[in-house]
Formats: structure tokens, sequence, C-alpha cells
């Protein structure tokens, strides 16, 4: 039975039809709500409300794009509201915590691998460049498809990608061949300027 | 940082987002990224998490399935061997429709004159006479709606038993038998 099917199932009333739907698709929108939220309990809420959402919103979904590239955009965008939600409640400084976590990831690159080093660049990307790129590498999406997830152009995209591997090759660069650690540190601090400007 | 042989060639992605690597490095880099997805961010939810996640949205959405049972009947004259292929995993969640095929599966017979197994015609039997009150409760009260469909075609599923290798005909009696309190088999 092919998604088509299962929709119009689902249409009809028959919610054992979207159960299958969200079988076949839970990885992914676990996936996406993960790499927002970046923990367990906060995606979770994101994946139940982002499939609630989408099966309210079944009667609204024409087919025009597959039910996985819908999926994503309710799921992206039920995460930023989350987001937004968490961020007004808790009244933080985004900007004090985000420049201290760059520090703090910091403090231990001296005696870090190289495997170590970029993971911390990938946690210091700006949002859009890190989910730009974490959607095209790790989940093999299309620049089309993660424009569509991202709900930005296409070339919006594109130039996320492009920013986000030029980024993580500065500070590679900068950590190989036992470099200076400070060459490393302004690397990072040449990495928070991009974000200071992205934002 | 060079791009080496066995890596993955990333040149058309690189060109898709204009990006230029003269030396090798961003494929390089690309192929540090994607050989150890798990190490930089590849997100798998965690170990029963598709369970965990099913029951949860069952509590907030009506996720059964539509009631099709006059299309079942008409569309599918086989479906008393399908319910007995699948009762044994099926059975804690479909007692009812258990119960209505002990009956059915009695009245068919005596109907018919069906001889299947001697011991299978005894079990039956024995089963109406032996059945407690709540038991006989349920079995009418689960005959009410779907008995009277079921009935209007009770030489296919007549038919549908003689056919059956008894061994499994007496096994799928035998879940009947225990599902209404029978402890002993056959």
């Amino acid at each position: 039975m092919d998604e088509q099917e299962l929709i119009a199932r689902v249409k009809k009333g028959d919610g054992s039809a979207f159960e299958i739907l969200v079988r076949l698709h839970y990885r992914v929108a676990y996936a996406m709500a993960f790499r927002y939220m970046r923990d367990h309990g906060a995606a979770d809420d994101v994946v139940q409300d982002s499939f609630v959402k989408a099966f309210n919103a079944i009667e609204s979904f024409r087919g025009d794009s597959a039910f996985k590239s819908w999926l994503i955009r309710i799921t992206v965008n039920t995460a930023k509201n989350a987001l937004r939600s968490k961020h007004n409640r808790d009244r933080v400084d985004l900007e004090e915590v985000e420049m201290g976590s760059v520090k703090g990831n910091f403090q231990g690159l001296e005696k870090a691998q190289t495997s170590e080093i970029l993971k911390a660049a990938i946690d210091q990307l700006p949002e859009k460049q890190r989910i730009a790129l974490e959607l095209r590498i790790f989940e093999d999406m299309s620049f089309k498809e993660v424009a569509a997830a991202m709900e930005s152009p296409f070339d919006t995209a594109k130039a996320n990608f492009r920013h986000a591997v030029m980024n993580l090759r500065k500070i590679l660069e900068a950590s190989q061949g036992g470099r200076a650690l400070e060459e490393i540190r302004q690397a990072f601090e040449s990495l928070q300027e991009d974000y200071d400007h992205d934002r | 940082m060079t791009a080496k042989n066995d890596e993955y060639d990333y040149k058309d992605l690189l060109l898709e987002a204009e990006l230029s690597d003269e030396t090798g490095e961003l494929n390089s880099l690309l192929n540090e990224l994607s050989s150890a997805p798990a190490k930089y961010g590849h997100v798998e939810p965690p170990a029963g998490y598709e369970n965990q996640l099913m029951a949860a949205l069952r509590t907030r959405l009506p996720l059964e399935a539509k009631p099709q049972v006059e299309s079942t009947r008409s569309t599918n004259p086989g479906f008393l061997s399908n319910w007995m292929a699948s009762s044994k995993m099926a059975w804690s969640f479909s007692g009812a429709m258990a119960v209505f095929v002990a009956v059915m599966a009695f009245q068919t017979l005596r109907q018919s004159e069906l001889k299947l197994e001697e011991q299978g015609s005894d079990f039956l039997a024995q089963t109406a006479q032996r059945g407690s009150s709540e038991a006989v409760e349920r079995w009418l009260a689960s005959v009410a709606d779907l008995g009277v469909q079921a009935q209007n075609s009770p030489s296919a599923m007549a038919q549908e038993l003689s056919n059956m290798d008894p061994v499994v005909a007496n096994q799928a009696l035998e879940d009947v038998a225990r599902s209404l309190g029978y402890k002993e088999g056959i």
C-alpha cells in the first residue's frame, strides 16, 4: 500500500493508517527534532506534537509534496516554536550562554583529537549552518529537500552548507599539525563572529 | 589534508555548493564527517522509542482501525483461516472475536454435520454445555452484531473448516477453549 492510499484512508477516518505513517517516518521526525532541541525529552515532545498536528491537518495535505517533506516542515516549525517558548520562559541571555559555551568547549581542546575538535566545531556552528550541514551529510538530503525542510530558498540552503563547511575547515586547519592553541582559539573566535553576523 | 584514493568523491556536491577544493581538503573533511556520522551527530532515537511513541500517540489520537466488517466478509471468504493463523499473536486483543468464532464454528458444525475430528466436535459440544453463565453471556453478546452477518455465509465457513488441517483447526479451537477458562486441552 503506497503513501497516497494510506493518506486517503486517514482522511476517511482510519486511524490505523496513520499509525503506519508514524512508524514509517518517526525516525526522520525524531532526528529533525533532536537537531533543534539537542535533548531527548524535548525532542520527544516535539515529535509527538508534530504527529498530532499532522493528523489534525491531514485534510489540508494535498499531496503536492511527499508526506515526509510535509512532516519535516511541521516538525521544524514545532521545534522552532518550542525553542522560542523555552527561551521566553527561561529569560536567558542567549548571547552570554552561547559565548560561554564556546569558551567552555574550548577549555579541553589542547589535548583533543581532530574528531573531537570537529564535533565541538559542529556544535558551535550557527544553527542554520549546522542544520543544513547535518541534513545534507548525515540525512543525505538533497539541497532541494534541505531548503524545503528549513523553509528557506534553495540558494540559502546551499549558502548555509557552504559556510558550515568553510567554518569547519578553519577549525580543522588550525588544529592540525600541532599548531598553537592560540590559532585554534582564533579560529573559534572567527566562527563566533560569523555566528554573530548570522544572527 | 589531501584527498586519499579510498575516499568517496564529493566533487559534485562541492561543485553544487560552489565550493572550490583544489587541494582536496574539503573532500577529506566531508569524508571524515560522513564516515562516522554517529560520532558527529547522526541522530537515532533510543531503543524502544517507536513503541513508546506509539503508546503516547494512542492517548492523544484515535489510531484504531476503521471497522470494515462487511467488506471483509464479502471480499475475503477465507477470513476464518486468517483469523486462525493470527489468533495466537493477537489473542489478547481479540477475545471477543475469538468467542464469536467459537460460536460460529459450533453452529456451523452442527448445521452442516461436518465431521472434522471427533475430538474437535466433542470439545465444541462440551464447551457449549459446560460454559459458565458468564461465558455464555459473552458468547451471546459477541454474536449479536458480527454473528448475524457471518451467519449469512455459514456454508463458506463450513467449507473452510472442512478443508483445514484438523490439527490446525483443533489447535485454534483449543485456544478458544483456553480463552474461556478451560485449562485442559481437547
